[in-house]
């Protein structure tokens, strides 16, 4: 664990200085932008968590780290796992600082300094604010979605090398697309019933519990990933 | 004597290139110069050291701990200077600090920016803007600074300038004082290891062609040249990259071979490099023999 958490820690530091910067701009213009406007804009914030991620591997591949992986007392599958969890965490914690920044703006009703309070459009600001069931569905889908795609790219990049990073994107969606063309039609002909999803929790606390069950799925999916990447990754040299 | 490293029938094949049954081993408190031309297997033998290069046979010991079920505690007590530096080079060195220290238990951060005023290099500059010297003073600082007890430099001379090669030899030398550490040293740079080792490995064609001692390396081989008709023919098998030219020859030979040899041949202490260039043309005759027969 304690190997784990340092290269948690080796990543978070090698990325800081070229994130910090983008991050504290991101947060803040739509830290504010949801306090005015409307408190769901603050999941948009979980973007700027993959400054956090993107950078790592072209660093490790133009430094050479394959060398300093080779030279550090830790066991080369941590190095692995710890990628991954590491993916999770800056989601994790993106997605908290927005829950934050969502339950400031709901309390701090700034969109109350706003001129023209009694417009169309102000009252569809003050929708918004007193919405708070479809910005926790916001805020728990972009995580669950931006985490994902984050946690099986690595994986896809560690395992068939980031050259191929850009076929395996471009297959990945045209496998999602066909699959969604493929069921238009066939709903469209009638020729398959129309799939009812189970409703989704109409309470924000039970919002807050699908919320809470969606980051712990993630979190077993990453570690699943992770130690699927390393197990591949072990058998070969550095 | 005991040994920091000792490396036993070394095997490990790639597509194209093969280390055979490498061997040889350095006591405490000594420098090795581990020589070859390019290509003869000496970063193979330091990535199996460190673990990076799965071996095929035989057994590699670090402080008498198994380079492989105990790579963990050996790396703890391991420092590596490779030729290119190995850090993110947008950081400073306070950042690369804070990034390296939590690895190792015995890290010093005194020690550390102590080595770093020492060698003279800005704490505050990204590392990817020192130079090649000064890149190789951070590996060394790092290495220090976990109380390294053998450290091992791939090639680390390559690409330096005279004085900037000098520093780092004075800084080995230094090392070594404490009798109980140890250096194994990459170079096809001879000079370095004529300068500061004391023990010489020399691999050739991914086989140990000599280990032993610095000093009875140079006892053992000479150059030996003169006219190729004084060359008496029990003689000529036993030369070593024999090169003729218009107007006579020019071979190594074993020191012992000499015995009774004519007076009209000249021969001379052979340096490393002399050496290294007579093995290499004893292969290519060798080779072109073996083409010749064909």
């Amino acid at each position: 664990m304690r190997d784990i958490l340092n290269v948690m820690r080796f990543d978070f530091l090698t990325a800081k200085p070229l994130a910090i910067g983008g991050m504290i701009f991101t947060v803040l213009i739509f830290g504010i932008l949801s306090m005015l406007f409307s408190p769901i804009i603050a999941v948009y914030i979980t973007f700027s968590s993959m400054v956090f991620v993107i950078p790592l591997q072209g660093i490790a591949d133009k430094n050479g780290f394959n060398k300093l992986y080779g030279i550090l007392p830790v066991k080369r599958k941590n190095i692995t796992r710890a990628r991954f969890i590491y993916i999770f965490l800056v989601h994790f914690l993106t997605e908290l600082l927005e829950a934050v920044i969502i339950c400031i703006a709901k309390f701090a009703e700034l969109y109350k300094i706003l001129p023209n309070q009694n417009s169309e459009t102000m009252q569809m600001v003050k929708n918004s604010f007193a919405d708070t069931r479809t910005t926790l569905l916001a805020l728990f889908g972009i995580f669950t979605l931006l985490c994902l795609l984050f946690a099986f790219m690595e994986m896809m990049g560690q395992i068939f090398g980031r050259e191929n990073e850009f076929k395996i994107i471009m297959i990945t969606l045209g496998i999602l697309a066909l699959i969604a063309f493929g069921f238009s039609v066939l709903s469209e002909h009638d020729l398959i019933p129309v799939v009812k999803l189970p409703g989704l929790p109409y309470t924000v606390s039970g919002m807050v519990k699908l919320g809470i069950a969606a980051n712990a799925v993630i979190f077993v999916i990453c570690l699943l990933f992770g130690e699927i990447t390393a197990n591949k990754l072990a058998r070969r040299e550095l | 004597m005991e040994n920091i490293l000792e490396i036993n029938g070394l095997c490990k094949s790639y597509e194209d290139f093969a280390l055979k049954d490498v061997s040889f081993s350095l006591p405490k408190g000594f420098i090795m110069g581990f020589v070859g031309e390019n290509g003869s297997g000496k970063t193979t033998t330091i990535r199996a050291i460190l673990n990076m290069a799965k071996i095929d046979g035989g057994k590699i010991s670090v402080f008498g701990l198994d380079s492989v079920t105990d790579t963990i505690a050996v790396k703890e007590r391991l420092g590596v200077v490779f030729d290119s530096l190995y850090l993110a080079e947008h950081l400073n060195v306070r950042q690369i600090e804070q990034q390296l220290k939590p690895f190792y238990r015995d890290w010093d951060s005194g020690e550390f920016f102590s080595r770093i005023r020492e060698f003279d290099l800005p704490d505050n500059r990204k590392v990817g803007d020192f130079s090649k010297g000064m890149k190789m003073k951070l590996m060394i600082a790092i290495a220090l600074s976990h109380k390294a007890e053998l450290i091992i430099l791939d090639e680390p001379t390559s690409g330096l300038d005279p004085v900037a090669r000098d520093e780092l030899l004075d800084i080995l030398a230094e090392y070594i004082e404490d009798e109980n550490r140890g250096v194994l040293f990459s170079t096809h740079i001879t000079a370095d290891v004529e300068r500061i080792a004391d023990y010489v490995t020399i691999l050739h064609n991914g086989r140990v062609w000599y280990t032993g001692t610095k000093d009875e390396l140079s006892e053992s081989y000479a150059v030996v040249k003169g006219a190729e008709e004084d060359i008496p023919s029990a003689l000529k098998e036993k030369l070593i990259g024999f090169h003729a030219y218009r107007n006579g020859f020019d071979a190594l030979i074993r020191t012992y071979d000499l015995a009774g040899i004519s007076s009209s041949l000249e021969y001379e202490k052979a340096s490393i490099d002399e050496i290294l260039v007579y093995i290499a043309k004893e292969d290519k005759h060798e080779r072109h023999s073996e083409r010749n027969a064909v």
